[in-house]
């Protein structure tokens, strides 16, 4: 045997689902990549374009520190939801393969399976938001929370990113076919983006995308963010993020358990 | 090495105390009754299907494409509802039990459900840890395991770069890493090469041997015929008929004559001549440059008192050929022999089959 010494460590199920799951996002890296690129592209692109945004009056009275550092949320936020559309991806490439048929013939819960997939997610997204943010700072954004600050923002946007990775998954076991995951994920990406504080503040907005964000869970966690970066906490606000999260949570991961529960038809 | 004395290629045995003890020792490996698949577009899959499989078979499910092999292969394995009937693996309900089965079992799809990303090394380990095996055993057994599939250079290779043949071995591996007591396998032998079949039947014969149970779908008649216990023949979701190869052959007769007569004869008086013989069971007309097949208890002792009545009947025959009868005889008897319209390869080797005997239905 090549490697004698391999202590019998008994492996959670799901963390070894997860380790594969990353081990793939790490050597098939295309769609990961892609999932990145697209949200550096446009920081750098968007705090070119809308930078005099920044110098009106009406921005200026809220108070953040440059458009960049206003856009930053948005664009983390953007890369979990693309890594989310990853995700659906791969389950429907599992599907495609005969690998979750190999899954569901284990005798592991169905959970074990979605936790699998929801762990490999959020280290990928997590690891993303890090880079973009770091992206940032090289381009001059400051931070005004701090540390704490930039985690809470990520980690906000990392369970935002899990919660809708729900969908794409959920297309993808009701489907069981990639394209129609692609493009329905697609579909759903850049809207929910773009009905929200991303690119201009709040009071900026169009009275009805503004009604529209009100339900939208990643305006709350891109707000969050914004407020993180330049303005400082707002416990009363952020209470009401957590709120939206678990709201969403609690809507769409059962349907996901469900729909993988109904794997098996 | 780790410390297996390896007189013969071993798997791993049954993982542990869980699944032994969990189950039911009496009672057949396999049993399934009434069994009925109607899937949702209103297509009846299984129209009330029964058999059962004892312990330590190794048990052949043949039809032609779309007879619904694979959906009963699929609800043993509890990746498909039944509608209808009662479909038990080791005793176990696979719906009501489905935990329980799944504990049981090791499945190959018709389909190569291997990880590409992986390693080979990498995808045996973790159908190993799916199933509960610590991680480092896990690791040691897929070692192992790979070498028995003639994979322990490939270890460390990535599934994608693999060829075809040894893609399939891989995922045929991993339907046996774990150590199930019931293994099913949709097709094993499609894409692998004569010797890796030939090692495959080998490695069923030896685990069937310390009490492994076998299901298999085929094509290959003749694998079946030489590898299988039992075997039983699926219609158009219907059991036609279960038996070992060598009874069910017997039913057909021993054997085959394929006799050509020369062009310009016309067949109708040898057809006679031959029905009245008394060792012939029955003669199949062929068609225009078809060879006449005879149906015969014992051909190599017919052969020359075929030829010898022939003769005398003034009849020139051209070739004569002579054939056990195997059973793709049985196959066709009972299915018809149709072509099957699935585009697929089977089917074009069916449409050969009712070309060469004259695409009707017998009797």
């Amino acid at each position: 045997m090549r490697e004698p010494a391999i202590r019998d460590v008994k492996v959670p199920v799901s963390v070894a689902l997860g380790a594969r799951n990353l081990i793939k996002n790490l050597r098939a890296p295309m769609l990961i990549t892609a999932s990145l690129a697209q949200p550096l592209i446009w920081l750098v692109l968007f705090s070119q374009i809308f930078r005099g945004l920044a110098d009106t009056p009406a921005f200026r009275r809220l108070g953040y520190g440059s458009y960049l550092e206003f856009l930053v949320p948005g664009m983390v936020v953007l890369s979990m939801l693309f890594t989310g559309l990853q995700s659906g991806l791969a389950t429907s490439t599992d599907i495609a393969t005969g690998m979750m048929d190999k899954l569901l013939i284990s005798p592991i819960r169905r959970s074990r399976i979605l936790a699998g997939r929801v762990m490999a997610d959020a280290v990928t997204m997590l690891l993303q938001g890090a880079i973009i943010l770091a992206a940032a700072l090289l381009m001059g954004a400051r931070v005004r929370t701090g540390w704490i600050g930039a985690i809470a923002m990520l980690v906000g946007a990392t369970t935002l990113g899990v919660v809708w990775a729900s969908v794409p998954n959920l297309i993808a076991l009701r489907t069981r076919n990639s394209e129609l995951t692609m493009v329905g994920g697609l579909l759903l990406t850049l809207p929910i983006l773009f009905l929200t504080p991303a690119f201009f503040p709040r009071p900026l907005l169009p009275e009805w995308v503004r009604a529209v964000a009100a339900v939208n869970p990643a305006a709350y966690v891109i707000e969050m963010g914004q407020r993180l970066m330049s303005l400082g906490t707002d416990w009363g606000q952020d209470l009401r993020t957590l709120i939206a999260l678990a709201v969403a949570s609690v809507v769409l991961i059962p349907l996901a358990v469900l729909a993988s529960r109904a794997a098996a038809e | 090495m780790t410390a297996t004395t390896s007189h013969s290629p071993d798997l791993p045995e049954s993982h542990g105390g869980s699944a032994a003890a969990g189950t039911s020792d009496q009672g057949p490996a396999i049993a399934v009754q009434d069994l009925v698949k109607v899937y949702p577009g209103g297509k009846t899959a299984l129209a009330g299907v029964s058999f059962s499989v004892d312990r330590g078979e190794i048990f052949g499910f043949l039809g032609p494409n779309g007879s619904g092999k694979t959906t009963a292969v699929r609800i043993l394995v509890t990746l498909l509802r039944k509608t209808s009937g009662i479909a038990r693996v080791s005793g176990f309900d696979v719906e009501g039990q489905a935990d329980r089965v799944r504990d049981q079992i090791g499945f190959a799809g018709q389909f190569v459900g291997v990880d590409d990303d992986l390693t080979a090394l990498e995808n045996l380990t973790l159908g190993s840890v799916l199933h509960l095996v610590p991680y480092g055993a896990a690791r040691r057994r897929a070692g192992e395991v790979l070498e028995i599939f003639s994979l322990g250079d490939v270890a460390y290779v990535r599934a994608a770069r693999l060829s075809g043949g040894m893609r399939r071995r891989l995922d045929l591996a991993q339907a046996l890493v774990h150590g199930p007591t019931v293994v099913f396998l949709d097709e094993p032998t499609t894409g692998l090469d004569p010797q890796s079949r030939k090692a495959l039947w080998g490695l069923l014969r030896h685990l069937s041997e310390n009490g492994t149970t076998v299901f298999l779908t085929t094509q290959y008649l003749e694998e079946a015929d030489r590898a299988c216990d039992r075997v039983a023949i699926l219609d158009d979701g219907r059991l036609v008929k279960v038996g070992t190869p060598r009874d069910l052959k017997q039913e057909v007769g021993g054997g085959r004559l394929m006799l050509t007569i020369r062009d310009d004869a016309d067949s109708t008086p040898a057809i006679q001549a031959l029905a009245s013989m008394p060792n012939v069971t029955r003669v199949q007309p062929g068609q225009t440059g078809e060879p006449l097949v005879v149906y015969v208890d014992d051909p190599s002792t017919s052969a020359p008192v075929v030829l010898r009545l022939l003769q005398a009947e003034g009849i020139e025959v051209a070739s004569l050929e002579q054939a056990q009868a195997s059973l793709d005889d049985v196959f066709l008897r009972y299915t018809g022999e149709r072509p099957r319209v699935e585009a697929s390869v089977e089917g074009t080797v069916s449409t050969g089959f009712a070309a060469v005997h004259g695409g009707r239905r017998p009797h």
